[in-house]
């Protein structure tokens, strides 16, 4: 169990980054408090002992993607919108430098983003669009690295479906 | 750091939580990065422009201190768009990093095999670094040169990396710092018998090698 001390100081420490990511996925400043408020919340319930702070940062990082990636998919009625949130990811991945290609790689991963599974979601969010390591990935989903890398290959495949 | 930063490290730098060794390395990599160095602005634009926490706050690392100066005062050389978080400093700084995991400082223990990389921030004009060991002692830097090498605004970044050899015990690395060029041999043989040297700040860094334990038959 978490004591007060410890959680006060956990999250003073960071729920700035908390609601920087959420934002980052988001674009909306309102949505990305109440994620970090809901991501506190489940950290408190889940009573789980991640006192290495190796495993915080991670489950306090996983659990902020995995929320607001369940808010972007409850908008997904808006198409609009989620390619936006994608579109803001897109420019600090420096995707390629001609617009044109950039705008329909953005497009494609958008379409192929949308009949995929939350944790692929998550994965390919990580890995190709916030610009982490497979290690890092497979750490923030709780996967193994080589699940993570073969979950990556099936969705280029289905990326090269969705292209032609 | 040659990649872009990627999110959960930028996640971790805002929680404070880098070590000291990846948060030097980010701070290189923003150095050379314009995208990298426009992403902090915007993120830091998200909340107000409100700033960092205190970094390297937490006195569980190593070298807390040394390298939240010398990571300061390189910014300030390097004239950042970090302006606010740059502290006007002109201490010299001898950091030995890893390569491999990358970044990470050198501590007390070492092991045959493993990759330095130098890096020296001083007001000095003229560099010298020096490796000693059980088997001796040999320039690291410059190489191939008769006199020390020229500091450049302010950072050298050693170009050379270094693999630490199969040999036990004490391994010690000395920056001589000067403001007129010093010949290397005599300077060499100072450092080999831990004479002072005129005119010079010398630093030292030292780790402990143990001896390979998987040479097998």
């Amino acid at each position: 169990m978490w004591s007060r001390k410890e959680l006060d100081e956990l999250y003073r420490r960071t729920h700035r980054a908390v609601i920087r990511r959420a934002q980052m996925l988001l674009n909306n400043e309102a949505e990305a408090k109440d994620v970090a408020q809901d991501v506190f919340a489940a950290l408190i319930e889940s009573d789980t002992p991640y006192r290495a702070e190796a495993a915080v940062m991670t489950y306090l990082f996983s659990m902020t993607t995995k929320q607001a990636i369940s808010r972007l998919r409850k908008r997904l009625v808006r198409r609009e919108a989620w390619e936006n949130a994608v579109s803001a990811m897109w420019t600090y991945a420096i995707p390629p430098s001609d617009p044109q290609l950039a705008t329909e790689a953005k497009q494609l991963v958008v379409r192929a983003l949308e009949s995929a599974d939350e944790t692929t979601t998550q994965i390919v969010l990580g890995h190709c669009l916030d610009g982490m390591s497979q290690g890092e990935v497979a750490d923030a989903v709780g996967l193994s690295r080589v699940t993570v890398n073969q979950r990556l290959q099936a969705f280029r495949a289905q990326l090269a479906e969705v292209s032609t | 750091m040659k990649q872009h930063i990627s999110a959960m490290t930028w996640f971790r730098f805002e929680s404070n939580e880098l070590h000291p060794g990846e948060w030097l390395s980010l701070r290189w990599h923003l150095v050379g990065c314009r995208e990298c160095r426009e992403q902090l602005v915007k993120r830091r634009a998200l909340d107000g422009g409100a700033a960092e926490p205190a970094r390297v706050s937490r006195l569980v690392y190593a070298l807390p201190v040394l390298l939240a100066v010398f990571a300061a005062s390189h910014f300030a050389l390097q004239q950042s768009v970090d302006q606010d978080l740059v502290i006007k400093g002109g201490e010299s700084h001898f950091t030995l990093l890893k390569v491999q995991p990358r970044g990470v400082p050198l501590s007390g223990e070492c092991a045959p095999g493993e990759v330095l990389q130098a890096e020296v921030t001083t007001q000095r004009r003229f560099v010298i670094v020096v490796g000693l060991s059980a088997t001796g002692a040999q320039v690291l830097y410059p190489t191939g040169q008769p006199r020390s090498a020229e500091v450049k605004n302010g950072v050298v970044k050693m170009p050379n990396s270094w693999v630490l050899d199969e040999t036990p015990g004490a391994q010690r690395f000395v920056a001589v710092l000067s403001d007129e060029p010093l010949d290397i041999e005599p300077t060499v043989a100072r450092v080999a018998t831990q004479s002072p040297i005129a005119n010079a700040d010398v630093l030292t860094r030292q780790c402990t090698k143990a001896a390979r334990i998987d040479g097998g038959s």
